[in-house]
């Protein structure tokens, strides 16, 4: 299998383009310190190249600087709720709150469409 | 807290509560993996927009190389006791035709290294915080 992209264009300013060839190459052999550090070269020798600049922000992420919500201890009880019934629904998709089942669903889809899209729900598949 | 990643494993995993646009889910922390890698399924659910990603292109993961778009993900860790921290992270998912069945994996390069933690094991807590040292 190649390691280049198919059906993806990338834009080829002047050498650009090996530059991409090698991040890709290298994110597809798993050497992602070289993947960041050539596109965050790429990046400021093609300031103007988008794509560059996107692998670069992509790859080379801000620090966490700061705390920002408080605590919410009930996420353990949702954590319980998954060791428990674990081999009740295995494979399942489940929403939950504060440790009760919301939703139960064969698809990640299904159990969109069972709750709604609502927010503040603990989500995961039973693995 | 730990426990088997997938049913009928026996080694235990540290897996903790996380929250990506709104809702919670988990995520197994693995510290020999890279990014942050989860199911596409998972991430129409939580509303990730499949078009702000770059790819799609071949990306070597925990379970080898799987063809998948890279993604900027803003990641909220739960605290139970404390503050929760924002963390931006390097996010893997998988194209949707690829079966990723394992849970969501914080991998080291791109996700663990974007703040500080701590582990400690006998009494199954996860130490995590922002900020640089003084």
């Amino acid at each position: 299998m190649s390691a280049l992209p198919t059906g993806t264009e990338y834009s080829n300013q002047e050498g650009s383009g090996e530059i991409i060839a090698a991040i890709l190459a290298a994110l597809a052999a798993g050497e992602h310190s070289k993947a960041k550090e050539l596109a965050i070269g790429g990046a400021e020798q093609y300031p103007d190249h988008g794509d560059l600049v996107r692998f670069a922000t992509i790859l080379n992420p801000p620090r966490a600087s700061r705390a920002s919500s408080p605590p919410d201890p009930s996420v353990l009880n949702n954590q319980d709720w998954i060791t428990k019934h674990t081999e009740q629904f295995v494979g399942c998709w489940v929403a939950l709150q504060n440790g009760e089942l919301v939703a139960s669903a064969e698809t990640a889809r299904e159990l969109k469409q069972k709750t709604g899209g609502r927010k503040g729900l603990f989500v995961t598949k039973v693995a | 807290m730990t426990r088997p990643p997938v049913y009928g494993e026996s080694v235990n995993r540290i897996v903790i509560p996380i929250e990506i646009e709104g809702n919670q889910t988990e995520a197994i922390v693995d510290t020999g993996g890279i990014h942050f890698i989860c199911s596409s399924e998972l991430a129409e659910v939580l509303d990730v927009d499949p078009t702000n990603g770059l790819g799609p292109f071949l990306i070597h993961t925990v379970r080898g190389q799987v063809r998948g778009t890279l993604h900027l993900l803003n990641l909220r860790l739960v605290a139970t006791v404390g503050e929760s921290l924002d963390v931006v992270v390097t996010a893997v998912i998988p194209d949707a035709d690829y079966s990723w069945t394992l849970p969501s994996y914080m991998g080291y390069q791109g996700c663990l290294d974007r703040f500080r933690f701590a582990i400690d094991s006998e009494n199954d807590l996860f130490y995590f915080g922002g900020g640089h040292l003084p």
